[in-house]
């Protein structure tokens, strides 16, 4: 009997468990995925020549279909269809879009677009974009407006647009880049100041070769431009007018040096490094009221301050460890934090225009690095290595860092480089010269 | 009566037999310990040997009746070397270990990333240059080919190259100095002293208390009555047999293999849930893609993740997914969540 009972009950606990085991399988509701690994490539994009819609339109619409398809390939996040392979041949603006013919080539997004030239050098670009594999037209066309010698700009607007849509991000290729244009060999180089799009194209001088000159910094605006000129002899901040080219000396104090200016968030502050009897500390300068005041009153070399976005902290560099590292303080001065722990020398932070990040130079074991850190310091992560790798600005949209990189040797020059926050997308811009310091402007109004 | 105590007593009797005598018949495997012989020497002798060489002041010789390590032609580590230990073993520097084991240089086997445009879950390798590159690896197919059904030319193609993680320059590494041994060979160590064998103490056991009597299995089967005897809280899913582990595999594979992710972008901060609806076909039914909830980041961003999630959903099932058809009740109605915080630290 014992046995038989036994048996019974093990029969029978089989049994339930069998049900318990199908009811915990059968779903309730929908079935239930979890996706935790994707790829990361470039989104493959169609972009048939912009149509000419009147003669002698030709060659800018040939021009701003380049541009933009430069712009979208330079990012690294996407890849341009080689043209050959469109099967369907935009013929009209307005045709409809045969998807099935895009979707067979692997085509992601299609930017279609035509482009009117009038007699008067006016010009007018329209264009549209299309999700191809959702069959929908992703935002509305748009249609914009400027000039023959602005087009390029009006091809950086189509490309921020398309990027914008697609990405979720703010856009960046409408704006440019202040930077150090040197030539002349190694041990006697001649530097000026010049401004370019942000591609390196439309290069522009500020300044003469005369004085030797070092870190502009646009204001939020970008209508004006802070850097530091040796033309008195000894280092200080001037203040140029982009437009008129008109520029003046700031925070003149007798016997003093400055050096490493830039724009608090404002426009109106000017926050840089101040040199007194062998010993720098930071200061701010009210633009309106010409008041300084000082922030950091310490022994050691305070210097490279950056404002963060809104206004309230400063990253600065400071040997008052012992080696340089970074530390962050309240705008009005006060205790600084240090947040750079790592192996090494680090300097030259610059605070994200999203907030997020910060972006700085590090010296470790004989090798510069371009690398970002979160701003309590965690998160460091190395992005470039190099000989010498330094001076890092970021892209209007704190995406992209610009940076200087110099060759090693008797030979060696500096040139501009820029790289995406996760690592990729290591490329140089060009430049008709060696060419140092970059500072990027916000996006051009 | 008498017969079962009589079944009783045997059996007892069986059983003390066994503890007595079982070891005699049926021995139980035991582990086999190893054994090396060594010879023990005196503290003078040791002491004069020491002198000796401290007199002649030789260079150490190898070992000979140490054969090296044979040549590994396999990935399978070397096997212990059983050293032979002799009297001249003093002057070795390196005296053989305790077990015998030599250890090995130490090379560090994880694959060393590279840097590729293309980061997916499973690395590609370069493809030939002269291969075209598709979404997925073709074999070429030419007129030639005699089959019994027509089959259309094709090209050869291959996947993009492609890493498994971003690879940023600071972070890019010297093949060589990677394969590199992280460590050198370290000298091994002279045999020991059997430890002396400790007998066994018999500890006196404590008496258990005894435990109420309980029925597990009964109290098991009245718990599943009672569960199947309450009404449903829940209206029950779908009938019919569920997906397998590797039809929802397929099913996730599939589709994250079309989900790009922007590292850098604020929508990898966002996660995202995707319910659809599909076709008997295993094609999403139009416009049933929807955003059931988001976790993280601002409007735009989940936005931008929900039309990457879309964008992957759409494209990798413009041809339906390979789902069985007889199952459709179960997949007829699907909620995808796009994770993508392991992608953030790649």
């Amino acid at each position: 009997m014992t046995f038989l009972r036994s048996l019974i009950l093990t029969l029978g606990v089989v049994v339930s468990a069998s049900v318990f085991s199908f009811a915990a399988i059968a779903q309730n509701g929908p079935l239930r995925i979890e996706i935790t690994e994707g790829v990361i490539e470039p989104l493959p994009f169609a972009l048939p020549t912009f149509m000419p819609e009147a003669a002698g339109s030709e060659e800018i619409a040939l021009g701003i279909s380049q541009v933009v398809a430069a712009d979208l390939q330079a990012t690294g996040l996407f890849r341009q269809i080689d043209p050959s392979a469109f099967i369907s041949q935009t013929s009209d603006f307005n045709s409809p879009v045969q998807y099935a013919d895009w979707r067979a080539i692997n085509a992601q997004a299609l930017i279609t677009g035509a482009v009117n030239v009038t007699s008067d050098g006016q010009v007018t670009v329209k264009f549209r974009l299309y999700d191809v594999f959702s069959g929908n037209e992703l935002g509305e066309g748009l249609r914009l407006g400027g000039t023959t010698t602005s087009w390029r700009r009006l091809a950086h607007r189509v490309a921020d647009t398309v990027y914008s849509r697609i990405t979720g991000e703010d856009p960046y290729f409408d704006s440019r880049v202040v930077f150090v244009s040197e030539t002349g060999p190694k041990n006697d180089r001649r530097k000026r100041l010049a401004i370019m799009d942000y591609d390196g194209a439309n290069v522009q001088f500020l300044t003469d070769s005369n004085a030797l000159v070092l870190n502009p910094r646009f204001s939020p605006t970008g209508d004006r431009i802070l850097y530091t000129s040796y033309e008195s002899g000894f280092p200080q901040v001037y203040l140029l007018d982009v437009g008129s080219v008109q520029r003046r000396v700031l925070a003149e104090q007798q016997g003093t040096m400055s050096f490493a200016p830039r724009f608090g968030p404002d426009g109106q502050t000017v926050v840089y490094s101040l040199s007194s009897g062998g010993n720098s500390d930071i200061y701010t300068l009210d633009l309106r009221t010409n008041q300084t005041r000082r922030l950091t009153s310490a022994p050691s070399i305070e210097t490279a301050p950056s404002f963060s976005p809104d206004g309230s902290q400063i990253v600065f560099e400071s040997d008052r460890s012992g080696s340089p590292q970074i530390y962050v303080m309240p705008a009005t001065g006060g205790e600084p934090r240090r947040i750079s722990f790592g192996e090494g020398r680090y300097g030259t932070p610059v605070w994200s225009p999203r907030g997020d990040l910060i972006a700085f130079t590090k010296q470790n074991e004989g090798r510069f690095h371009i690398g970002v850190m979160r701003t309590d310091g965690s998160e460091e992560r190395l992005l470039t290595a190099s000989f010498l790798d330094e001076g890092p600005s970021w892209s209007p949209n704190g995406r992209v860092i610009m940076f200087m990189r110099e060759t090693a040797g008797a030979g060696g020059a500096p040139a501009l480089y820029s790289v995406d926050i996760s690592g990729r997308n290591l490329r140089r811009v060009n430049t008709p010269n060696a060419a140092s310091d970059p500072a990027w402007s916000p996006l051009l109004p | 009566m008498k017969t079962g105590h009589y079944i009783s007593g045997g059996g007892h009797l069986a059983l003390i037999c066994w503890i007595l005598f079982g070891g005699l018949i049926w021995r139980s495997e035991r582990s086999e310990v190893q054994v090396t012989s060594v010879s023990i020497m005196s503290e003078a002798e040791f002491a004069a040997i020491a002198a000796a060489t401290a007199v002649v002041q030789t260079p150490p010789e190898p070992v000979e009746e140490i054969t090296p390590p044979t040549p590994v032609e396999t990935e399978t580590p070397p096997e212990p070397i059983a050293p032979e230990v002799d009297e001249t073993i003093p002057e070795t520097p390196a005296p053989p270990s305790e077990t015998g084991t030599t250890e090995q240089p130490q090379i560090d086997t994880t694959p060393i990333p590279r840097p590729a445009d293309r980061v997916a879950p499973e690395p590609v390798e370069t493809p030939e240059p002269e291969v075209e590159i598709a979404d997925v690896p073709v074999e070429a197919v030419s007129e030639t080919v005699e089959a019994e059904a027509p089959v259309e030319p094709r090209e050869e193609a291959a996947q993009e190259e492609a890493s498994t993680e971003i690879v940023t320059e600071a972070e890019q590494v010297d093949t060589l100095a990677a394969l590199a041994p992280a460590r050198s060979r370290r000298p091994t160590a002279r045999p020991s002293r059997p430890d002396p064998v400790v007998e066994p103490v018999s500890e006196p056991v404590a008496e258990a208390t005894p435990e109420p009597e309980v029925d597990p299995l009964a109290d098991l089967i009245n718990q599943a009555v009672n569960e199947a005897n309450e009404p449903a809280e829940t209206p029950r899913g779908p009938s019919g047999p569920p997906l397998t582990r590797g039809e929802r595999e397929g099913l996730r594979v599939a589709v994250s293999q079309c989900w790009n992710v922007d590292v850098g972008s604020t929508a990898a901060n966002v996660t995202v849930v995707v319910g659809m609806s599909m076709n008997r076909d295993a094609t999403v039914v139009s416009n049933s893609l929807r955003l059931v909830s988001s976790e993280g980041g601002s409007g735009r961003a989940v936005d931008t993740a929900f039309q990457a999630a879309r964008r992957a959903i759409i494209r990798c099932g413009a041809r339906g997914y390979d789902l069985p058809i007889e199952k459709y009740e179960q997949w007829r109605d699907i909620e995808i969540t796009f994770n993508p915080e392991r992608m953030r630290t790649r």
